[in-house]
């Protein structure tokens, strides 16, 4: 659970409204998609590969808050939230089996 | 500025990141009447280190009332420490140099050419640079302990960027890991009244050779350090449990973190409840651009992580790709600027030297740079690069003295356990890319950089190897997923450059506009629409 820090502007910015699956939520100007769902109390931002996903790195280089923003595929924590913006979850089906190491591999090839 | 950037500008330096490396390197190389591009993911400049200080500085410019400015003059030095309230001096420069500055596009291409491709608003655009400086900085140590998957566990630095851009309190957390920021963090916490639930420090502590050994080391640096004994000073007395050389981390959930459970000094295990559990375990050099260009790199055993290999200056394995700051070799923050002004000093030089023509255009004349200066700067700098190597002894690396357990979810996006890579090793794989073809890993949207170190570790271990040789994971463009309709988008618009008014100019446009000549039909990394 989060807080917010009394005294950072974000704790006097403009309210503004948007939806995750479709259930109203607000958040402060300014706020990631990423720091807004977690001020909501959101704690899984998808489903793939059969894992929960929620932020990690918050810097973009970790691609686990993946969200989908108005249809498209993106990071929730380098998109900024905007007023009526349209947040679902994530979810994927499992790919494919992960295969298991089978035949070895030739020594020396594709390494490095 | 002049006019907008659009495919096929060409710039005398194209630098990538602006945090303060970047920003020194840009804003020297415009006052020296270069031409500079500087491109950033992020919306405002400032790097991960001043992530929201623009934000928060226009906020009380225009509504003073948003901060309470009166009865507290600095509210934000305060909190968040007078480090973070430093980068005004920084970012204050960049406004008034004329750089063209381009934010919210991230780079997902940079050839040996000069060519950078970028997109912004899911449109891509491709520019070259006669120089580039790549300032892409650092990233957080991936600390794979069992449950580091589960929601409700977040890095360090994660909640730290949190609190500085949206003031996010994370309450009743956990910080656990090895590192300064573990520290550095948990005071900023307790000044913001929100302290942690406890602090699980994983390092193994000061032995009395090793202090021996650090003496002579230390010296110079004591500022830092009196730095450092204040900070645990401060969190002793406020009695936020505090458990030292601990071990056998494990976070315990469901559908979130509940739990964290771990031994310290021997003793039997410990289990804390908790709501969050952060973890840190250092930082280490982002190398995507690097490994991208196929530069030459190497493994550094003191940090243990690998690095790419440069001179004095910053000048990579190609003459006209140069790395500044953390991404050289981790610096901090004051010595990254002092590094990106040297590199880009010496960047000037070398492309005035390649287009002698150019020089006697629209620049200032006399542009020397001063040696003493610059011999100044490099002091500096090997004074911090040392500071930071004594914190890398004095912090090792979680897995500097353990073997990740076999259930251990080591790839993160594909679910890859650390059995799986020791499968591979079994099987014959001598380095990374062999267990990316059997087991997914690293083949993910993070594209291997939350497991990249961790897969290296792990062969190494098996092998019997020294990193250099098991090596890391082949990066290819680009080198983050990008739409095909931003793909699209750049197609076609390459004659719409600016005109070409010299040779070395038509031949850079050439470049710009050659097709992406990597890897697009790799269907891992194209993100279909």
């Amino acid at each position: 659970m989060f807080k917010r820090l009394p005294g950072h502007p974000a704790s006097s910015a403009k309210t503004v409204s948007f939806s995750f699956n479709c259930q109203p939520m607000q958040a402060t100007e300014g706020d990631t998609v990423a720091s807004a769902l977690l001020m909501n109390n959101i704690t899984t931002f998808g489903h793939r590969t059969n894992a929960d996903k929620a932020p990690y790195c918050m810097m973009g280089a970790c691609y686990e808050c993946l969200v989908e923003i108005d249809g498209r595929s993106m990071q929730a924590c380098m998109v900024k939230v905007t007023e009526g913006l349209q947040v679902t979850i994530q979810q994927t089906d499992a790919s494919q089996p992960a295969p298991s190491a089978g035949t070895p591999p030739t020594p020396g090839d594709n390494n490095t | 500025m002049s006019a907008p950037v659009q495919n096929g500008s060409i710039f005398d330096i194209v630098v990538i990141g602006a945090g303060p490396a970047g920003i020194a390197a840009a804003t020297t190389a415009a006052k020296a009447g270069c031409s500079v591009c500087l491109l950033d993911e992020q919306s405002d400049a400032g790097g991960q280190i001043y992530r929201g200080l623009p934000a928060i500085d226009s906020a009380q410019q225009s509504e003073p009332s948003a901060a309470p400015a009166a009865n507290e003059p600095d509210w934000l030095g305060h909190i968040l420490g007078s480090d973070y309230t430093a980068g005004r001096a920084l970012l204050g420069q960049l406004p008034h140099t004329g750089i063209h500055s381009i934010p919210a596009a991230t780079v997902w291409q940079v050839g040996e050419d000069g060519s950078v491709t970028y997109s912004q608003r899911q449109q891509a655009t491709r520019i070259a640079g006669r120089h580039i400086i790549v300032a892409t900085g650092a990233m957080e140590r991936p600390l794979p302990v069992p449950g580091w998957t589960l929601p409700g566990v977040l890095t360090v630095g994660a909640a730290q960027i949190a609190l500085k851009t949206s003031g996010l309190l994370p309450v009743n957390a956990i910080l656990a890991g090895s590192g300064p920021l573990l520290y550095y963090f948990a005071c900023q916490l307790l000044r913001a009244n929100c302290p942690p639930r406890a602090i699980v420090d994983t390092s193994p502590g000061l032995t009395t050779s090793m202090a021996g050994r650090l003496l002579s080391a230390v010296l110079p640096h004591r500022r830092q350090l009196m730095q450092g004994v204040t900070m645990l000073r401060q969190l002793k007395s406020s009695g936020i449990p505090c458990y030292k050389r601990a071990y056998d981390l494990n976070i315990i959930g469901d559908a979130r973190a509940r739990s964290i459970r771990f031994r310290h000094r021997g003793s039997t295990p410990v289990t804390l409840d908790c709501d969050m559990v952060l973890l840190h375990d250092g930082i280490v050099p982002n190398t995507q651009i690097s490994r991208s260009l196929r530069l030459q790199h190497t493994w550094d055993q003191t940090h243990r992580y690998f690095v790419p290999v440069t001179d004095d200056y910053g000048v990579s394995s190609v003459d006209r790709i140069s790395i500044a700051g953390d991404g050289s070799g981790i610096m901090g923050a004051e010595a990254s600027a002092q590094h990106g002004a040297l590199v880009s000093m010496q960047a000037i030089e070398s492309i005035d030297k390649h287009a002698a023509h150019y020089r006697n255009s629209n620049r200032e004349s006399n542009r020397r740079p001063d040696q003493s200066a610059q011999n100044n700067l490099k002091k500096h700098i090997a004074s911090a690069r040392q500071f930071q190597r004594l914190l890398a002894t004095l912090y090792p690396p979680y897995y500097a003295q353990a073997n990740v357990a076999d259930s251990t979810i080591v790839c993160r996006c594909e679910q890859v356990v650390a059995a799986d890579i020791r499968r591979c090793v079994k099987a014959g794989c001598t380095g990374p890319n062999q267990t990316k073809s059997y087991t997914r890993c690293g083949m993910g949207p993070c594209q291997g950089r939350m497991c990249g170190l961790t897969i290296t570790d792990i062969i190494a271990k098996e092998t019997a190897l020294p990193e250099d040789t098991v090596g890391s994971f082949r990066i290819r463009s680009p080198i983050k997923p990008v739409t095909l309709a931003e793909l699209a988008s750049l197609a076609g618009d390459a004659t719409n450059g600016s005109p070409a008014t010299s040779r070395h100019e038509a031949q850079a446009v050439t470049a710009a506009a050659s097709p992406v000549h990597d890897n697009v039909s790799h269907a891992d990394n194209v993100k279909v629409q």
